[in-house]
C-alpha cells in the first residue's frame, strides 16, 4: 500500500511568510519581464499608436513589417554577422589568455602575485570612454584601424579584468592535491594546465566567456570609433541609425533593439546554470 | 589536436587582422576620407548623397570621397575629439558649436584654407562669415550651416483651442497654453535627456526676450538667466510627460503626431514638414504649420529679436601631400558652390553662410522663416554657442535638477557657472 506524503497546510505565521515571499518573487518578475515586454509590445505598434495611445495598451495589430524595416533599412543583417564573428573571437581569444593568467597567479607562489594580480583586475575600475584616445592611439599604430583584429583585440583587453577574476576566483577552489597527485604521476605544466585545471574551471571560463560575449555585444564606444567602414559595424552601430535627432521611426528602432538583444538573451538560458556556479564560485574564493 | 588548433588560430588572425579597405582604386586616385552627419535620415542626406556621387563621377580616377556614415551625433563629436587629439584628423569633417571652434582653429591640426578663399572662393560666402572664427587672419574652419530658430505652430490645434494666432507677449503665451492644455493638447515638446537641444532652444527664445542684444555681455550674471530659468520651468507644466527624460525624437514624434501644439529647431527640420510619411489622412504637416516669431517679454529688452547659430562648420585635416590638400579643396569648393548649396536649402529647407539664389520653388515655410530671419531687429546666438562648451555639457542635468526641484532657478544659473569656471 503506498504511502502519500501530503504537506500540511500552512497556517498562521508561515502561511504570510509565504505569501510575502511570493508577492516578492512576482514583484521582482514583473519588474524584471516588463521592460522587455513593452519593448516587444512598442516594437510591433505603429508610430502613431506608440505616440499616442497609452504606453501600456497592446498594439492593435501586429506590425510585423518593423522588423522587416529594422533589417532593411540599417543593413543589421551584416551587422548582426560582424557582432557574431567579432564578440565569438574576441571571447575565444579573451578566455585563453585570462585563464592561462588566471592560472599562473592562483597556483604558483611568486613575487609580485598579488600586485600582478592586482594590476589585471585594477581595469574593471577604470571606465571605457577614459581609454578613447589611448586605444586609439595603439590600434593606429597597430595598423590595426579598421579591420576586425583590431576590434577583437580592444575587446580582448577590456574583458581581461573581470576575466581573470572570474576564472581565478574558480581556480582557486580547486585543491592542491589534484594537480600534486599529477604532477608525481609525471605530468608537466600544460599537461596539469590542459587536462586538469582547466576542464575544472569549465563553470568559471563559461562565466567568463557569457560576459566578455555581452561586452563585445553591447559595446559601442570603440566599435564607433576604430572602425570606419559600413562593412565592419556591428549591431550596436546599426541601432544608433535610428536614434538620431532627425528620426522619429521610434517602432523600427524597438524592433532593431529587439533583434539585437534576442541572442544575448538566448545565451544566457543556455548557460544560465555555468553562470550563476561561476559567479557564486568567484564570490566565495575570490 | 595541437596542429587543427594552431591552424584554427592562424586562420582566424589572418581573417581578422585584415584591413576591411575601402574600395580598390586605380593608381594615383586621391581618397578623401569624411566622416559625415548628413546621412541616414537627416533632411540634408539625400542631395548630399547626390552630390558627392557627382564629384565622384565628375574625377573618376582622380579623386574619390569616401563618406563614413555616422548617424549618432555624440558618438560622432566623440570620435572626430578623438581623431583630431591624436593627430589623426579626418580628410574632411563637419563640427559644431559644441567643439571648441577657436581652440581648434589654433591647433595647426587643421588646413589653412585662406590662400584659397583670397583667390576668389571667400566670395561665395556671407559677408563678414569668417570674422569670428579666424585666428590670426587666418581661416581653417568655414562657417557652412547657418539656423535661425523661431517657434512653428499647429494651426488646427490652437483653432481647438480657440485660438486664431501665435501670441505676441509671454504673458499672453500662458493664457494660450492654458487654453490649449484644456483641449487636451501638450503645448510644446521639452527635453532634458540627450542634450536638452529644444529646451536649450526655449531659454535661449525667452533669454533674447528677457535680455536683449546685450544679454551675454555679462555672461550669467545678467539676471535674465535667472528670470528665464523661471519661465523654462513653467514650460514644463504644459509639455509632454516624461519630458524630464525625453529626447529630440521624442519631441519631434509628439509634434508629426499632432498632439502637440508647437515646435521648435533649427531650418533644417522644415523638409519633414513636407514628407508624405509625416502626413495623417493624406494632409501634409505644412499644411497646418504657421510659422511665428518669439513672443515680446513684458519689461524685457528684447523685441525683435531673433536667436542664431552656427549649425554646421567645415574643417579639413591638413594634408602633408600638396595634391590631396588640392584634392580636398577642390571637394570643398564644390560642396560650397552657391548652385549646389541653393539644390541643397531647397531638399533640406537649411540655411546657409554660402551666398545662393534661392530656388524659385522654395517651400512656403522656409520662405517664412526666411522672411522672419531678414525682418530680425538683431541676432543673438542660442546659449549653446554663446558660452563654452561645458556649458552645453551640464544644460541637461542642470536642467533635470531644475524641474525635478533639486535647485531653484537661481541654482540651475549657478550650477551652469560652476561647470563654465572648471573646465
Amino acid at each position: 500500500m503506498s504511502e502519500t506524503r501530503l504537506r500540511p497546510p500552512l497556517r498562521g505565521k508561515e502561511l504570510v511568510l509565504a505569501i510575502l515571499r511570493w508577492i516578492l518573487i512576482i514583484f521582482f518578475a514583473v519588474y524584471t519581464l516588463f521592460p522587455l515586454l513593452w519593448l516587444l509590445s512598442s516594437s510591433l505598434k505603429t508610430n502613431f499608436e506608440f505616440l499616442t495611445k497609452s504606453p501600456f495598451a497592446l498594439p492593435a495589430v501586429p506590425q510585423w513589417q518593423n522588423y522587416t524595416n529594422a533589417l532593411s533599412v540599417a543593413g543589421l543583417g551584416r551587422m548582426l554577422l560582424n557582432s557574431v564573428i567579432v564578440g565569438l573571437v574576441a571571447t575565444l581569444v579573451n578566455v585563453i589568455i585570462a585563464s592561462m593568467g588566471a592560472y599562473c597567479i592562483s597556483r604558483f607562489r611568486f613575487r609580485g602575485r598579488e600586485s600582478i594580480y592586482t594590476l589585471f583586475t585594477a581595469g574593471i575600475l577604470v571606465p571605457l570612454s577614459a581609454l578613447m584616445v589611448p586605444y586609439f592611439v595603439i590600434i593606429n599604430k597597430l595598423g590595426l584601424y579598421n579591420t576586425y583584429g583590431g576590434m577583437i583585440l580592444l575587446y580582448c583587453a577590456i574583458g581581461i579584468p573581470m576575466s581573470t577574476f572570474l576564472i581565478r576566483g574558480l581556480m582557486d577552489s580547486i585543491p592542491m592535491e589534484l594537480e600534486e597527485a599529477a604532477y608525481i604521476d609525471g605530468c608537466g605544466f600544460y599537461g596539469r594546465f590542459f587536462h586538469i585545471i582547466l576542464p575544472l574551471s569549465r563553470t568559471g571560463i563559461v562565466t567568463a566567456a557569457t560576459f566578455q560575449f555581452l561586452t563585445c555585444w553591447n559595446e559601442f564606444i570603440f566599435a564607433n570609433l576604430i572602425v570606419s567602414s559600413e562593412k565592419l559595424r556591428t549591431i550596436q552601430v546599426g541601432i544608433r541609425y535610428f536614434t538620431n535627432q532627425f528620426s522619429t521611426d521610434y517602432v523600427s528602432m524597438y524592433a532593431a533593439i529587439v533583434i539585437s538583444i534576442v541572442p544575448s538573451i538566448i545565451g544566457y538560458v543556455l548557460f544560465q546554470e555555468q553562470i550563476i556556479a561561476g559567479m557564486t564560485s568567484g564570490a566565495v574564493k575570490g | 589536436m595541437k596542429k587543427v588548433f594552431a591552424l584554427l588560430l592562424a586562420l582566424v588572425m589572418v581573417f581578422t587582422l585584415a584591413p576591411i579597405a575601402q574600395p580598390a582604386h586605380a593608381d594615383g586616385e586621391i581618397v578623401i576620407n569624411f566622416p559625415s552627419i548628413w546621412v541616414g535620415t537627416d533632411s540634408k542626406a539625400a542631395y548630399m548623397s547626390e552630390l558627392i556621387e557627382k564629384f565622384n563621377e565628375e574625377n573618376a580616377g582622380s579623386i574619390k570621397v569616401v563618406v563614413e556614415e555616422q548617424t549618432d551625433y555624440q558618438a560622432y563629436r566623440d570620435k572626430i575629439r578623438t581623431t583630431v587629439t591624436t593627430g589623426n584628423t579626418p580628410d574632411i569633417c563637419i563640427l559644431d558649436t559644441t567643439f571648441d571652434i577657436k581652440a581648434y582653429a589654433e591647433s595647426g591640426k587643421f588646413m589653412d584654407l585662406t590662400p584659397y578663399l583670397e583667390e576668389g572662393w571667400g566670395e561665395d560666402f556671407a559677408d563678414g562669415a569668417f570674422d569670428a572664427w579666424s585666428v590670426d587672419g587666418k581661416v581653417s574652419i568655414l562657417p557652412f550651416e547657418a539656423a535661425v530658430f523661431t517657434p512653428i505652430y499647429n494651426k488646427d490645434i490652437f483653432e481647438a483651442a480657440g485660438w486664431d494666432h501665435f501670441p505676441a507677449t509671454y504673458e499672453e503665451f500662458f493664457q494660450m497654453a492654458e487654453d490649449v492644455k484644456a483641449a487636451g493638447y501638450n503645448v510644446m515638446g521639452q527635453m532634458a535627456g540627450e542634450n536638452g537641444w529644444s529646451s536649450m532652444l526655449w531659454y535661449s527664445l525667452i533669454v533674447e526676450a528677457i535680455g536683449g542684444k546685450d544679454v551675454y555681455a555679462d555672461g550669467l550674471e545678467n539676471p535674465a538667466f535667472v528670470e528665464a530659468a523661471e519661465v523654462l520651468k513653467k514650460m514644463y507644466d504644459y509639455t509632454f510627460d516624461g519630458a524630464v527624460s525625453a529626447g529630440a525624437a521624442d519631441v519631434n514624434g509628439h509634434f508629426i503626431a499632432r498632439d502637440t501644439a508647437i515646435y521648435l529647431n533649427g531650418p533644417w527640420w522644415i523638409a519633414n514638414f513636407y514628407k508624405e510619411d509625416n502626413a495623417v489622412d493624406g494632409k501634409l504637416l505644412a499644411d497646418s504649420v504657421e510659422v511665428a516669431t518669439n513672443p515680446v517679454y513684458e519689461g524685457g529688452l528684447g523685441e525683435g529679436g531673433l536667436v542664431t547659430t552656427v549649425q554646421g562648420f567645415l574643417a579639413a585635416g591638413k594634408q602633408d601631400d600638396p595634391a590631396k590638400e588640392a584634392a580636398v579643396v577642390k571637394f570643398l569648393q564644390y560642396l560650397t558652390d552657391p548652385e549646389h548649396v541653393s539644390e541643397l536649402a531647397l531638399s533640406s529647407g537649411a540655411m546657409f553662410f554660402v551666398k545662393y539664389t534661392p530656388a524659385e520653388e522654395t517651400r512656403p515655410i522656409s520662405q517664412k522663416v526666411t522672411e522672419v530671419a531678414n525682418n530680425a531687429a538683431f541676432t543673438i546666438l542660442h546659449v549653446n554657442g554663446a558660452f563654452p562648451t561645458a556649458f552645453s555639457t551640464e544644460f541637461p542635468s542642470a536642467l533635470a535638477a531644475l524641474i525635478n526641484g533639486d535647485v531653484d532657478a537661481q541654482g540651475f544659473v549657478d550650477q551652469l557657472q560652476e561647470a563654465i569656471d572648471m573646465a
